[in-house]
């Protein structure tokens, strides 16, 4: 992960707090857009809760150690 | 490897990757909400009493201005000492926009601005147009 990266990652209960309250707000069915994915604590939340999320990130490095970070987030929940 | 992670985790089927600059590609896109989290622009926000949304790399207020063009229903992702009038500007006449701090440990770390149906008083038909920072994140 890149330096911006690190410190500009949500904490983990701030990103799940946000994605359910706003999923509850919207209702079932609903889609979102994560405008800037970053390093995507926020949009692993988002997907856990929203049917469809659209992810839109500049950088093609930070998409890739999003993938890797769904699976440090295996490593920790299991 | 990457993709079966994913599939492990049970996300894959709902995350559509773009790879692109959300500048340009906002016109293109239609969902029910816009989640906003712009570069801050470094650490240095803390030394402003107040942070300013137009000293963000990306302009904070033509960012929410083009995001408005595909839902009103915005979460906007911004620093704690970001200026409180300056967000609620952004919702408009008549409109209300709720701020929401967000705590980790007894300490506020961030603020979450809610704006179109996912402010929460919305329902209630309190006043119609101040933030609202009562709901509060802790752990």
């Amino acid at each position: 992960m890149d330096t911006e990266g690190w410190y500009s990652v949500t904490p983990e209960e701030i990103a799940r707090h946000v994605a359910a309250r706003m999923y509850q707000r919207l209702g079932p069915n609903s889609s979102i857009i994560d405008a800037m994915v970053g390093v995507g604590g926020n949009t692993i939340q988002f997907a856990s809760v929203f049917p469809l999320v659209f992810g839109i990130e500049m950088d093609p490095k930070r998409v890739c150690s999003i993938l890797s970070s769904c699976s440090l987030l295996i490593i920790f929940s299991y | 490897m990457a993709k079966n992670n994913a599939e492990v985790y049970g996300v894959d089927s709902h995350i559509e990757f773009v790879i692109g600059d959300y500048t340009c590609l906002a016109p293109h896109f239609r969902a029910d909400a816009v989640f906003l989290s712009p570069p801050w622009g470094g650490p240095d926000y803390l030394k402003q009493e107040k942070f300013d949304l137009t000293n963000m790399p990306l302009d904070g207020i033509k960012l929410f201005k083009l995001t408005e063009q595909i839902t009103k229903n915005i979460g906007y992702f911004l620093p704690r000492n970001t200026d409180a009038s300056q967000l609620t500007q952004l919702a408009g006449p008549g409109e209300s926009c709720e701020i929401e701090q967000n705590f980790l440990y007894d300490k506020l770390k961030t603020i979450t601005a809610y704006y179109g149906k996912l402010v929460w008083a919305e329902d209630n038909n309190n006043n119609n147009n101040n933030e609202d920072a009562g709901d509060v994140e802790k752990k």
